[in-house]
């Protein structure tokens, strides 16, 4: 089975406001996805519905054909854009939680990627500052052999180093079996890592294609023809 | 999974609750130490002098405030601070992405906050107990023992023992009914997209009214079974209430309290569960 | 040499052109063994997908080749390196056509331009 998310006319409205607007996808495996739009046009209630963190208004989602669930929740690895850990937790009891938790948790990779960035998996996450925060939060989310791995905004706030350390990690994680969905407004960073580019505004998909389609067909970068037509 | 829950729960919880009973035991200790040995030792202590009765008046206060902190604190710790900062806050992304059902989360919250209640409310009692009791007052209730448990036989029909052993998993059982209602209040409150803490404490209230009204429908069918004056029916009252009443009445009572409790639950529960998966709105 | 990519074509053409400039910059040996996908996607920060379509495109063209259990390797046939200097050089001189022409330049004048200069590097 190719397809891993599926989505039918998946619509989520908070109240009278609707976010997501009757969206059909599909996500196959091998994929690295950028899902790209403006502040507010749905990307993250997108992926908080693919992480059962919001539940469909109308329409479905499927990951490997399942609802999401605890069992779908075991092959998806997601990075929110929040740090979400209790300060007083050292680096080593988040490794113990996630080993408890997740039957894909590769401790080696977890350390290996801890050491490689400096981080002493005995500190505290109290005394860390909100940088190397995040980048625990990502070795744990990528030392997972998930088959999606959601990361929302993932270098929204990083500096250039810890972005290129993200990317090569994104990239060298890499298999066949998985995809990674990563969602951005920063595209000319981003754009050379993604097979596809999904384009969302005001909760519909605008443009779904592969990046090299795009720059076959329109002779610009994705990042020209996000801002071409996304332009105010 | 449930299992893993429970043991990572109480580590979180542990943080506070194991400081907070050791300071209960170490108050107890010294107040002990001070009332039974200082006190004996130097009389003086315990002399007409007003200044002297007022600062152990002011020690009295203080270890009642102590011990009514450690309990309040509890309380409010794991019914409601812990299970909202968890589930509703920044951590619910974290709590919620597990491959865990909600019936985990909500059962892993419950069974611990009712161990550590049990535990708290225990220690507090024994807490009263060490700092008063003297061999006078044990030989004074071995000898009174017997005819304590006679009399008691006498007015309820049944044994302490018997009245014990249904008396504790009512405590039990109605501690976790109090304690599934807040969680709903919690979860519906939160899936709201603002003043989520003052829609939890509105439902609340809500939830609150409701309960007391089904126990005086309760109360009231139970006067009528008990054919009139019989009166309220609430778990921590009625064996106060009925110290003069037959065994039905006992057991009346029980299973007006069970049956409160089981409502509760029956109601609290799918409406947590609902809220918690359905209708979940992390900000 | 670095990876550097541009916005306008598609990224897999122009990992090729990379590669191929720097086989023939020798940086790849013939008969060497090409580093992995995922080692070539990391070192030039792009989609590993993106790497394999440009090395399929490689293989096409006869310049690499895939050894089963081993990987890919660069070819050591003389011919097909000589064609792809020849085809690289024949580029180049298109371009350096075309830019003479625009400066209005005939065929004569460019190839005493040529001729003067390259006995003067000598």
């Amino acid at each position: 089975m190719n397809e891993l998310l599926t989505c039918v006319d998946l619509t989520k409205q908070y109240g009278s406001k609707t976010a997501l607007d009757s969206i059909n996808l599909i996500i196959p495996r091998g994929r690295i996805i950028g899902l790209l739009g403006p502040n507010g046009s749905g990307k993250t209630t997108l992926i908080k519905l693919i992480n059962g963190l919001l539940s469909p208004t109308f329409g479905h989602l499927y990951i490997n054909g399942m609802e999401p669930g605890p069992e779908t929740k075991k092959v998806v690895s997601y990075l929110p854009e929040r740090t979400y850990f209790n300060s007083w937790m050292k680096v080593t009891d988040i490794l113990n939680f996630f080993c408890d938790f997740y039957a894909d948790f590769s401790r080696v990779r977890a350390e290996d990627m801890l050491q490689h960035l400096g981080i002493d998996p005995k500190a505290r996450l109290s005394a860390m500052s909100k940088g190397t925060k995040e980048k625990v939060q990502l070795i744990m989310v990528m030392s997972r052999d998930a088959d999606l791995y959601c990361l929302d905004e993932p270098i929204g706030g990083v500096d250039p180093a810890a972005r290129d350390y993200i990317l090569q990690t994104i990239i060298s994680n890499y298999n066949e079996h998985a995809s990674v969905l990563i969602s951005t407004h920063l595209i000319s960073d981003i754009e050379n890592v993604l097979d596809d580019v999904i384009f969302i505004q005001n909760g519909h998909i605008r443009l779904h294609a592969s990046v090299d389609a795009i720059r076959e067909q329109e002779g610009k970068s994705v990042d020209a023809l996000f801002r071409e037509v996304f332009r105010c | 999974m449930l299992r893993k829950l429970i043991k990572h729960e109480f580590k979180s919880v542990n943080r506070l609750m194991i400081p907070l009973h050791l300071g209960l035991i170490a108050i107890t200790i010294i107040g002990r130490f001070y009332i039974q040995l200082a006190l004996k030792q130097y009389p003086v202590l315990t002399g007409d002098n007003v200044w002297l009765n007022l600062a152990n008046m002011s020690l009295m206060l203080f270890y009642i405030v102590a011990l009514m902190a450690v309990g309040l604190t509890s309380m409010i710790y794991l019914s409601i601070l812990r299970p909202r900062k968890n589930l509703f806050t920044d951590e619910g992304y974290l709590m919620h992405t597990l491959p865990v059902s909600a019936h985990a989360h909500i059962w892993s919250k419950l069974i611990v906050a009712a161990i550590w209640l049990t535990i708290d409310t225990a220690l507090i009692i024994l807490s009263v107990f060490t700092m008063f009791v003297n061999p006078d007052f044990i030989r004074e209730i071995f000898t009174a023992l017997p005819d304590l448990l006679s009399s008691f036989r006498e007015t309820f029909g049944i044994s302490m023992g018997t009245a014990i052993a249904v008396y504790i998993p009512l405590f039990i059982l109605s501690t976790l009914a109090s304690l599934l209602v807040i969680d709903m209040s919690i979860a519906i409150g939160h899936s709201f997209n603002s003043h989520k803490v003052l829609s939890s404490v509105g439902v609340y209230v809500g939830a609150t009214v409701l309960r007391n009204l089904l126990g005086t429908i309760l109360q009231t069918l139970a006067g009528v079974v008990t054919s009139g004056d019989t009166a309220g029916i609430s778990l921590g009252t009625f064996i106060f209430y009925y110290s003069n009443l037959s065994t039905t009445v006992f057991w009346l009572g029980c299973a007006m309290a069970a049956l409160m409790a089981a409502i509760t639950m029956g109601v609290a529960y799918p409406l947590t569960y609902y809220f918690m998966t359905r209708k979940l709105n992390l900000e | 040499m670095p990876w550097t990519l541009d916005d306008s074509r598609p990224i897999y053409l122009q990992l090729e052109d990379l590669i191929k400039a720097r086989i023939i910059a020798g940086t790849y040996k013939p008969g060497e063994r090409l580093p992995s996908v995922r080692e070539l996607a990391a070192e030039a920060a792009v989609n590993p997908n993106t790497m394999q379509k440009a090395l399929t495109e490689l293989e096409r063209s006869g310049l690499v080749y895939v050894q089963r259990t081993s990987g890919r390797f660069i070819t050591e046939d003389t011919n097909i390196m000589k064609e792809l200097k020849e085809h690289l050089a024949k580029e180049q001189i298109q371009l350096f056509l075309t830019h003479m022409k625009q400066l209005g330049f005939q065929k004569e004048d460019i190839i005493r331009l040529l001729t003067q200069e390259i006995k003067e590097e000598i």
